[in-house]
C-alpha cells in the first residue's frame, strides 16, 4: 500500500447508517448504534419565529431553522413542514443531509469530526456522482481523517455470514431485492417494489377510514378517559398552533405504525377470510382512548405485500411485486449457475420484516415458486435490533477491525487523489 | 493488493499457501483447515489432516469450532466416482454456522476473498452455514455439478 494509510487506531471510528426510516449513527465496535434518529425532519420558513429555550438542536440558516431527531420534531410548530434528504434511498437535499450531520456531530458523537475515521453505507444503486459529493462533503466540510464507503446489501450479508446470497430488505419506502455475489452487489439485477413499511400504514389508514375510527395524534390530545369497547372516545383537544398537513400527517403515520407493529400479522397461506375469522383476535387502544378488537382485518392489511392484486385503488394496479416475486424476479435476472447459491441464502432484513409472520409466509411463497431441486433457506436474525440495523452492525465490525485501517480512503489520499478515488477503494 | 468491496484488509499467512500446494501438487495431505490468528489480523493453518483421515473427521473438526462459537475455512480433497471415472476436486469450504456470533461472520466472510485470491486453483467453493451444507451428499453434488 502507499503511503496514505490511514494509522492510528487510538480514536474510534464512527459509523453512519442512511435508512429511508431512520439515521443509525456509533462507535465503530460497538454492539449497536449509539443515536437513532428519524429520516424525517421539520423546517419552518419564517426567520421571525421566536427562539425557544433549550434550543442546541435548532440551525437557522437562509432563514430556515431546522428540528431535527425524535423529540424535536413531534412538537407541534406553526408552519413546520416535514421533510426528508432522501430520495429513492439515495441522499438528494445536501443542505437538509449536512443540517443532520450537524446535529449527530454535537448532539450524539459529542466529539470533534476530524478525530474520527468515518464508514458510511450506501444504497446498491447509488450512484457515482453522488458517492463523490458524500466524498467530498465529508473530507471536506467535515475534515474526516479516513473515510470508507460501503453497500449496506454487502454488510448485512457479510453480518449473516455469507458472501453469497439474496438480501431482501424492506424498510420504509421500498423493498428491495440485492443479489451478493462473492462479496460484491449484482447491480442489474437490483429488483425494488414500493410495497414496504409505508404502504402497510397507508393501508392501515384506509382500514380505519372505512371503519370510521377517527387517528387522532397524541399531539392533540390534552387529556382522556378510559371508555369501554368500541364506545365513543372521551378526550379534550389541546390548544394548539396551525400546524401543517405534513406535520399532522407525520403524527398520524407515527400513531399508524405503532398499530401496525402491535396489531397486524401476515397470514402464514394466502388470505382467506373465513380462516382469519377464526383466528385471536387483537386489541389496540387508540391514543385518544378509543379501542376495540381487531380480528380478520389484522391479516388482511398485509395481504398486499404478498398479493399485490388485492390492493383497492393503487394507481398502477396489478403490475406491483409481491415480496416473493421481489426475490424470483431478482434471482431470474442472475446467471443460471449462482440461482442455486442466492436461494440457499435469502437475507431477510429491515423494520418492515419484523411484522408477525412475514418471514414464514415468504417462505411458503418461496417454496411455491422455487424449483424442487433447488434448496431454499430463509435468513433472518430473530432479535429486532439485528434485523433492523444488520447493515450498521456489519460496518461497526468491519470499521473496528485493526487490519481494517489499510482499507480507508486516507486524507492523503483524497488529497493526492480527489474525489474519484472513491470509486477505487470502495467499489 | 486487489481492491475488494467491503474486505476487511487481513493478511495471509504463506504457511496457508504452502500447505495449499502440498494438498494440491503432491496430495499430501487430506485437507486442510485454517483460521484467523488471535489478533484477528491474519489468516493461519489451524490443523493439516492427515492421509487416511475421513471427511467425517474434517467435519468434525468444523463442528468443534462451531462449539466454540468460531467460524472456519477449509480445504478438503473430495475424491468420487463419476461417470465409472474417478475424479477428485479440491474443494474450499467457507464454515459460518448461522449461530456463530456475528462478528466471527462479519471477519469471516469479509477475509474469505482475501484466502481466495491465494488460493490459486481450488476447484468448487462451498459456503456453509448449517449442517445439512455440510452433508456429504450435498458436497457431492457440488463437486458433480462441475460435469453437468
Amino acid at each position: 500500500m502507499s503511503g496514505g494509510v490511514y494509522g492510528g487506531d487510538e480514536v474510534g471510528a464512527l459509523v453512519f447508517d442512511v435508512g429511508s426510516y431512520s439515521f443509525r449513527a456509533g462507535y465503530a465496535g460497538e454492539d449497536s448504534p449509539k443515536a437513532e434518529l428519524p429520516s424525517t425532519i421539520g423546517v419552518v420558513d419564517d426567520p421571525d419565529i421566536p427562539m425557544e429555550t433549550d434550543e442546541n438542536t435548532l440551525k437557522q440558516t437562509d432563514n430556515k431553522k431546522y428540528y431535527i431527531d425524535t423529540n424535536m420534531i413531534k412538537v407541534p410548530r406553526k408552519g413546520m413542514e416535514m421533510t426528508t434528504f432522501l430520495k429513492d434511498g439515495m441522499i438528494e437535499n445536501w443542505d437538509t443531509f449536512e443540517q443532520v450531520m450537524d446535529h449527530v456531530y454535537s448532539r450524539h458523537i459529542k466529539s470533534e469530526s476530524q478525530l474520527h475515521p468515518v464508514l458510511m453505507s450506501e444504497p446498491a444503486w447509488n450512484n457515482r456522482g453522488k458517492r463523490e459529493k458524500l466524498t467530498e462533503l465529508m473530507f471536506e466540510k467535515y475534515n474526516v481523517p479516513a473515510f470508507f464507503l460501503c453497500k449496506n446489501a454487502v454488510l448485512s450479508a457479510f453480518a449473516n455470514g455469507r458472501s453469497t446470497g439474496l438480501v431482501l430488505d424492506s424498510g420504509a419506502t421500498h423493498t428491495t431485492a440485492v443479489p451478493v455475489y462473492d462479496g460484491y452487489v449484482m447491480g442489474q439485477a437490483i429488483v425494488k417494489s414500493p410495497l414496504a413499511g409505508d404502504f402497510i400504514t397507508v393501508e392501515c389508514k384506509k382500514l380505519l377510514e372505512e371503519l370510521n375510527i377517527d387517528v387522532i395524534p397524541p399531539y392533540m390530545i390534552s387529556a382522556k378517559e378510559a371508555v369501554g369497547d368500541r364506545a365513543s372516545p372521551k378526550w379534550k383537544k389541546k390548544d394548539l398552533p396551525e400546524v401543517s398537513k405534513s406535520f399532522h400527517n407525520f403524527m398520524v403515520k407515527d400513531v399508524l405504525q405503532d398499530f401496525a407493529a402491535s396489531v397486524l400479522n401476515v397470514m402464514d397461506t394466502p388470505y382467506d377470510h373465513a380462516q382469519a375469522e377464526t383466528m385471536p383476535t387483537s386489541h389496540y387502544e387508540f391514543p385518544n382512548g378509543y379501542n376495540q378488537d381487531f380480528s380478520s382485518e389484522r391479516f388482511k392489511i398485509c395481504e398486499g405485500l404478498f398479493d399485490p392484486s388485492i390492493i383497492k385503488d393503487l394507481p398502477s394496479g396489478n403490475s406491483m411485486l409481491s415480496a416473493g416475486h421481489v426475490v424470483t424476479t431478482s434471482v431470474g435476472m442472475c446467471d443460471i449457475d449462482i440461482r442455486p447459491s442466492l436461494y440457499s441464502s435469502v437475507i431477510v432484513v429491515g423494520g418492515n420484516t419484523l411484522l408477525q409472520g412475514f418471514t414464514d409466509r415468504l417462505n411458503r411463497d418461496l417454496g411455491t415458486k422455487t424449483p424442487p431441486s433447488m434448496r431454499l433457506k430463509i435468513v433472518s436474525a430473530t432479535g429486532s435490533a439485528e434485523r433492523r440495523f444488520s447493515s450498521w452492525i456489519g460496518g461497526s465490525i468491519l470499521a473496528s477491525l485493526g487490519s481494517f485501517q489499510q482499507m480507508w480512503i486516507s486524507k492523503q489520499e483524497y488529497d493526492e487523489g480527489g474525489k474519484s478515488c472513491v470509486e477505487r477503494k470502495c467499489p | 493488493m486487489p481492491l475488494i468491496a467491503g474486505a476487511s484488509g487481513v493478511a495471509v499467512l504463506d504457511e496457508c499457501v504452502e500447505a495449499f500446494q502440498e494438498i494440491k501438487l503432491g496430495h499430501k495431505w487430506q485437507y486442510i483447515i485454517y483460521r484467523l490468528s488471535e489478533d484477528l489480523k491474519k489468516i493461519i493453518v489451524d490443523e493439516k489432516g492427515q492421509l487416511g483421515k475421513t471427511f467425517d473427521d474434517f467435519v468434525n473438526k468444523l463442528l468443534e469450532a462451531e462449539q466454540k462459537g468460531q467460524c472456519r475455512y477449509g480445504v478438503f480433497d473430495v475424491k468420487f466416482t463419476h461417470n465409472d471415472m474417478q475424479r477428485e476436486k479440491l474443494a474450499l469450504f467457507a464454515w459460518n454456522p448461522d449461530n456463530a456470533p456475528i462478528k466471527q461472520k462479519m471477519l469471516y466472510t469479509s477475509s474469505l476473498k482475501a484466502l481466495k485470491n491465494k488460493l490459486k486453483g481450488f476447484h468448487v467453493e462451498i459456503q456453509c452455514n448449517d449442517h445439512e451444507d455440510l452433508a456429504l451428499s450435498h458436497v457431492l453434488e457440488k463437486c458433480q455439478d462441475k460435469y453437468q
